[in-house]
């Protein structure tokens, strides 16, 4: 993503809540903005509902009304 | 006389475990808490959920692997097929892992699994890759189907998830036994350590204890017991035991008593 003046928003939703970000935003933007870490570990990612790779996730651009999962290892039996 | 290492190491996916406890990480309120039960337990793997990074904080996943244990991703809450498979996945991607422990719930309340939706997802994961470990009913014709289209073990519930209720049906669970080859995981339902006993004397290769450890009031020492129990049961399903009788059968003999005739008890 590149800052400039003419930055087009578009709306998307991050576990489950309405977001807004850059047009052009990428799937690690998203990771940056919920506070990911870049070597944390068990969490994973999907956009619309299909698993980012880690590796990738520069390489998806978001685009309006996205759905992302942001998601981690957590407690449960 | 079995090694002590039988009592504990099995084998499942071409993998060999060092403990037949499983240890679920859900119901504990304190993470400290959680990982001096680990130890204590002395447990190789345990079972994770995959929740929004806002539901699940920080830290479990470096307490488990802190340890020698591995860990196990479940579906936790999924009641399609489709929400399994995509939880399935999600949890491969973030754990570096193709065992899944399947769960596809059919009914709210109950928790019980819904057998169709375990079979789909199933029949999906491992022609995905996935080494699958289905949580399913205590169904022994269902098992063996999921035996059949690939699972590398099965876990039946003993009775509903959490309800610290045991095992149900015993005798369904000595069938399922027979009925598949696949290591038999016995899920759910679990109250008590007797209760882990018991499911190793009717065959299961190991247990899965959640609840009954974590929400025990003293969870350290529960899952000590629980560590104690599996082994007990192991030990005993192999030992023969001794058929169930109407009547008495005196262990010591007859043969042999003073006759001390006649006289008042003094």
């Amino acid at each position: 993503m590149t800052q400039g003046e003419d930055v087009e928003i578009i709306t998307i939703v991050v576990n489950g809540a309405k977001t807004t970000v850059a047009d052009g935003s990428c799937v690690l933007d998203v990771a940056r903005l919920v506070g990911l870490g870049d070597d944390e570990p068990g969490v994973a990612i999907a956009l619309d509902g299909v698993v980012v790779q880690r590796s990738e996730w520069s390489k998806h651009v978001l685009a309006a009304d996205a759905t992302v999962e942001v998601v981690r290892a957590s407690a449960g039996g | 006389m079995p090694a002590l290492a039988d009592e504990r190491c099995w084998q499942v996916a071409g993998e060999t475990l060092g403990s037949r406890l499983i240890l679920g990480s859900g119901g504990f309120t304190d993470l400290a808490v959680f990982s001096e039960t680990l130890t204590i337990s002395g447990s190789a793997m345990v079972t994770v959920a995959m929740r929004r990074l806002e539901q699940a904080p920080p830290g479990l996943l470096e307490a488990i692997l802190a340890g020698d244990a591995r860990v196990l991703p479940n579906t936790a809450g999924c009641y399609t097929a489709d929400d399994a498979v995509r939880t399935a996945h999600l949890a491969r991607e973030a754990l570096d892992t193709a065992w899944v422990k399947l769960e596809v719930i059919g009914h709210e309340q109950t928790l019980l699994p819904d057998p169709e939706g375990t079979l789909v997802a199933a029949r999906r994961l491992v022609a995905d890759g996935f080494q699958v470990f289905p949580y399913t009913s205590d169904d022994s014709i269902l098992a063996a189907r999921l035996e059949a289209i690939g699972c590398v073990a099965v876990m039946p519930l003993g009775s509903p998830i959490g309800s610290g209720l045991g095992i149900l049906n015993p005798h369904a669970i000595s069938l399922l036994r027979e009925a598949v080859g696949v290591p038999v995981i016995l899920d759910a339902g679990l109250g008590t350590a007797s209760d882990a006993t018991l499911a190793m004397e009717l065959g299961c290769d190991a247990i899965l204890a959640a609840t009954a450890i974590s929400r025990s009031a003293e969870p350290r020492q529960m899952a000590r017991a629980f560590r104690l129990a599996i082994e007990a049961g192991w030990l005993a399903a192999r030992s023969g035991r001794v058929p169930r009788r109407r009547y008495a059968h005196a262990s010591t003999p007859d043969q042999g008593r003073p006759d001390l005739g006649p006289g008042t008890a003094t």
